[in-house]
């Protein structure tokens, strides 16, 4: 059966292959001289070509180091996301809950990815449309608490969790 | 199914903006039923925002306000940024500036967990604690060291043609000698002068002198002090924690400073405990087996980076 899809679907996975074998080193040495780690540097570039190959470029790569360095650092990004997201969500737990295990360990592991992903989408949102979205979506209040809470008008309220929405919408799907 | 053109993606948001709001009617609505029903592509746009809005939900309110603040905060604008295709070093320049970024762009930093010594070029000695930052700016004129986050230690190399300063945002730290240490807190900056002395800042006519164990506090243009430096202000880069009679949920808070993951407890059940003595930092696990072999408390371990610390 595989033998069968990669003959149905050769170039990409052979892009893929290429990249690895010939900028591979290439790239841990660039992310040693970010990450200052020859581990972590190790790894990071692991990851990348394991995505790489989960997901490979569709199309041929004209400029393949800079292609492999945006992804890492998208890939950085994310990592890095992540750990600030869990790191505050835990902590967060930890106060909430101190005297109950209330959360365990699946159920953290599943609200750090969903939060993490919502944290990039809500990235380069406005404060206050994020603010008016996220007092409707993680608190459940209405329109005019909302605007009790920011000071201005329902009808501004409703302007900024539509914005919002639209922004997610772009972020998720491309340009509405 | 076609993506939905963008004047539909507009009034489906405006939909879900209108019946999220606790204001709408029943006629409200019917009316966004029969608008989804007149086109498939305003059914498609409002399954789309509503299959995003579908992400909030069970989400414990507060933890996940947090959680998305550190979250945004940890890469500002990355998105856009990359989607524009800045160059990877403006990238890199515009993620620094105000940002917590440590591994990726300060000069130097230690680990969560880590305590790190580097050599400078000009050959002074940095000892950076758990998740600290800083970034070098040496001239010809002079070595500025900017703090970025948490505890440095500095062992200077004399040099009296080109001054060491470290800065932060409260002010700066001149060194007139050699060993030194700064924390860089939320809003505030701590000195504390281990050898000869050291000239500290808040802004430009508030400035104090600081001897060998005295420290400073610097906040808002002021600089509070001289007082006598904590203990702690430099055994961190011995490697301990030095504490005499403190509360043991203080305590575990300094530890979990230097772990990964959650150390929790129970303030109530534990507020009657005190302790004393030293702790290793480089090795919190073995700190924490200390203190359960000492008090009276049991640790739980969920996962490696979930411990739990009760009383037994």
């Amino acid at each position: 059966m595989s033998s069968q899809r990669l003959s149905v679907h050769p170039m990409p996975h052979a892009r893929a292959r290429a990249l690895y074998s010939d900028h591979h080193g290439w790239l841990v040495s660039w992310l040693r001289g970010r990450v200052r780690c020859q581990d972590r540097a190790s790894d990071l570039a692991q990851d990348l070509f394991c995505k790489l190959l989960e997901r490979p470029p569709a199309v041929e790569i004209e400029r393949p180091r800079a292609y492999l360095a945006t992804s890492a650092i998208r890939l950085l990004i994310d990592q890095r996301r992540r750990l600030a997201v869990e790191q505050a969500y835990l902590s967060a737990l930890a106060v909430i809950h101190a005297e109950d295990a209330a959360a365990t360990p699946h159920q953290v592991f599943e609200a750090v990815e969903t939060l993490t992903a919502i944290a990039a989408m809500l990235d380069g949102l406005a404060e206050r449309p994020r603010r008016a979205f996220l007092l409707s979506r993680l608190d459940g209040l209405g329109h005019a608490e909302i605007a009790a809470e920011l000071g201005v008008s329902a009808s501004m309220v409703k302007q900024y969790v539509a914005a919002a929405l639209l922004h997610c919408y772009a972020a998720v799907y491309g340009t509405a | 199914m076609k993506a939905p053109a963008p004047e539909m993606v507009r009034a489906a948001a405006s939909w879900h903006a209108l019946l999220t709001s606790g204001e709408a009617t029943e006629a409200d609505l019917a009316n966004c039923r029969a608008w989804q029903a007149s086109h498939p592509g305003h059914a498609e746009a409002f399954r789309r925002l509503e299959a995003l809005l579908g992400r909030f939900e069970g989400l414990p309110a507060e933890p996940a306000r947090r959680a998305l603040q550190a979250g945004m905060a940890a890469a500002p604008g990355a998105r856009r940024r990359l989607a524009a295709g800045i160059g990877l070093a403006g990238l890199a320049l515009l993620l620094g500036i105000g940002t917590d970024w440590p591994w990726l762009l300060a000069d130097h930093h230690a680990e969560i967990g880590e305590i790190r010594e580097v050599t400078l070029p000009d050959g002074s000695r940095l000892t950076l604690d758990t998740g600290s930052a800083v970034d070098l700016r040496y001239d010809d004129a002079t070595r500025r060291i900017l703090l970025l986050r948490g505890d440095i230690m500095l062992d200077v190399a004399p040099d009296a043609a080109r001054p060491l300063v470290v800065e932060t945002p409260q002010g700066s730290l001149r060194a007139l000698g050699t060993r030194f240490t700064v924390h860089r807190g939320d809003g505030d900056t701590r000195v504390s002068v281990q050898e000869s002395a050291v000239r500290a800042c808040a802004a430009a006519d508030d400035c104090l002198i600081l001897q060998p164990g005295q420290g400073a506090r610097l906040q808002g243009q002021r600089i509070e002090g001289p007082f006598a430096a904590p203990l702690q202000a430099e055994a961190w880069a011995q490697g301990v924690l030095v504490v005499e009679n403190r509360p043991l949920a203080e305590v575990l808070d300094a530890l979990a400073r230097y772990r990964r993951g959650v150390l929790r407890y129970d303030p109530a059940a534990i507020a009657h405990l005190r302790v004393s003595g030293v702790l290793p930092l480089r090795d919190t696990d073995k700190a924490l087996a200390a203190l359960a072999a000492s008090l009276p408390v049991t640790l739980t371990r969920h996962t490696r980076f979930w411990v739990t610390v009760g009383p037994s």
